[in-house]
């Protein structure tokens, strides 16, 4: 089916498809993000307790978590925020294991003390929210591209709510990945490929994840009616610099290129069949209520679940390029693991945005609005144990 | 463990699971 009479059979309503801009949606974007920013500093100022770094946290920046107003900006530094505060500060040289997190959210952190008088959280706070408030206007104008603007307005309001999403306006590298991956599409299914090479390339050097923007861009280079062709392929191949460049500075930094790939072992993190990883997240959910951990491995798989099903009922409606890069998102992160099967898995997911066409399709009216207050209350309750160094995001 | 965290945990699988099931579960659309 051509792209064109796909997305007049997949309208719902009577905007002018052709016509979407960006800044289209950035109202109504604003307003949801503002909504659940608000949500998370009142969260962080109402519940959080003393409480140390635990031991998991290897960092050697984790700040001790205190109760106080200041919680309404810097409540959610916690975790990961330290490595990339601290790689963003010092760069590579202290620790190996810092090689799983990719250079473009520090260096982006590093550019916004370079001009702003502020510290690494700061930084790191204002990179990630701006980042995220560009999602979720870039999301709402891809949504109307590809569907609707009905269906934009639930996407938005769906991926912004989600039970993680509070890790959007962390100093995590999610949202600017987020940003870049949108923004990736946004252009290649207009047909602007420099551009779209570009986005994917700082996509790619903000999480291992974005190289596999290569597969989809090239699906939809092949698919294109617009000259030259071979451009659009060579664009789509740009992504691929990122994580080469990477790993020739670990090459020269350390000698072993593979580096930043093999890290993941000191996270733990081994290959598996994606679907003995589910068997075995199933299996603890099945046992959970009896271990005092048990509600973690619950809601890993809930949440996961949340994300996996829309795309298992519902993938026939995705343009193929965004189905490539949604399947491969969806395998690769569940061929790494670690030990408590789907720790984060709902975090790494989430960034793959079709799965919320998916579920904003799925939901009727009525089953849409109970998903919304569902969402808004777990993501409060993921936010409270989030800013007590809580074991989950 | 104690009464509480079991508690917590019950009300996590319950709550989850319903909210799959209420909001996903409409075989009718796989068809």
């Amino acid at each position: 089916m051509e792209r064109s009479s796909y997305r007049a059979s997949m309208r719902t309503d009577d905007a002018a498809v052709n016509d979407v801009r960006l800044r289209d949606g950035f109202a109504f974007s604003a307003a949801v993000f503002l909504a659940v920013r608000i949500l998370l500093s009142l969260v962080a100022v109402l519940v959080v307790r003393p409480a140390f770094p635990p031991s998991p946290e290897r960092s050697g920046l984790g700040v001790p978590a205190t109760p106080g107003l200041h919680n309404a900006v810097d409540g959610t530094d916690r975790w990961d925020a330290a490595w990339f505060e601290r790689i963003a500060l010092e760069g590579y040289d202290w620790n190996t294991a810092s090689a799983a997190f990719f250079p473009g959210y520090p260096i982006a952190i590093r550019g916004v003390t370079t001009a702003l008088p502020v510290g690494e959280s700061g930084a790191a706070l204002l990179v990630s929210n701006a980042a995220f408030l560009a999602a979720l206007t870039i999301m709402f104008a891809l949504t109307t591209l590809e569907f609707s603007v009905g269906m934009a307005r639930r996407a938005v309001v769906l991926l912004a709510c989600f039970p993680t999403s509070y890790v959007f306006m962390a100093p995590y590298s999610e949202s600017l990945f987020l940003v870049a991956s949108l923004l990736c599409f946004w252009w290649a299914r207009r047909g602007r490929w420099a551009a779209a090479g570009f986005a994917g390339f700082l996509a790619a050097a903000t999480r291992s994840l974005g190289v596999l923007l290569v597969p989809a861009l090239l699906m939809e280079a092949l698919g294109t009616d617009r000259k030259p062709r071979h451009r659009a392929i060579a664009a789509s191949l740009i992504p691929c610099i990122a994580p080469a460049i990477y790993a020739l500075y670990w090459f020269i930094h350390s000698g072993n290129a593979m580096t930043p790939f093999e890290a993941q072992a000191t996270w733990f993190r081994t290959l598996t069949v994606p679907l003995v990883t589910l068997g075995e997240a199933l299996w603890l959910a099945v046992v959970a209520i009896r271990y005092p951990q048990g509600f973690y491995w619950i809601i890993d798989l809930v949440l996961t679940a949340t994300l996996l099903l829309p795309l298992l009922l519902r993938w026939r409606i995705l343009p193929r390029p965004y189905l490539l890069y949604v399947v491969l998102g969806v395998v690769t992160v569940l061929s790494f693991p670690p030990p408590r099967p789907l720790f984060s898995a709902p975090r790494y997911l989430m960034v793959l945005f079709p799965v919320f066409w998916l579920m904003a399709s799925l939901l009727t009216r009525g089953k849409y609005l109970v998903a919304i207050v569902t969402f808004t209350l777990g993501f409060a309750c993921m936010a409270a144990l989030f800013v007590n160094w809580g074991a989950v995001g | 463990m104690s009464s509480g965290r079991f508690a917590v945990n019950v009300i996590a699988f319950v709550v989850g699971f319903s909210f799959l099931a209420i909001v996903f579960m409409d075989w009718r659309s796989v068809l």
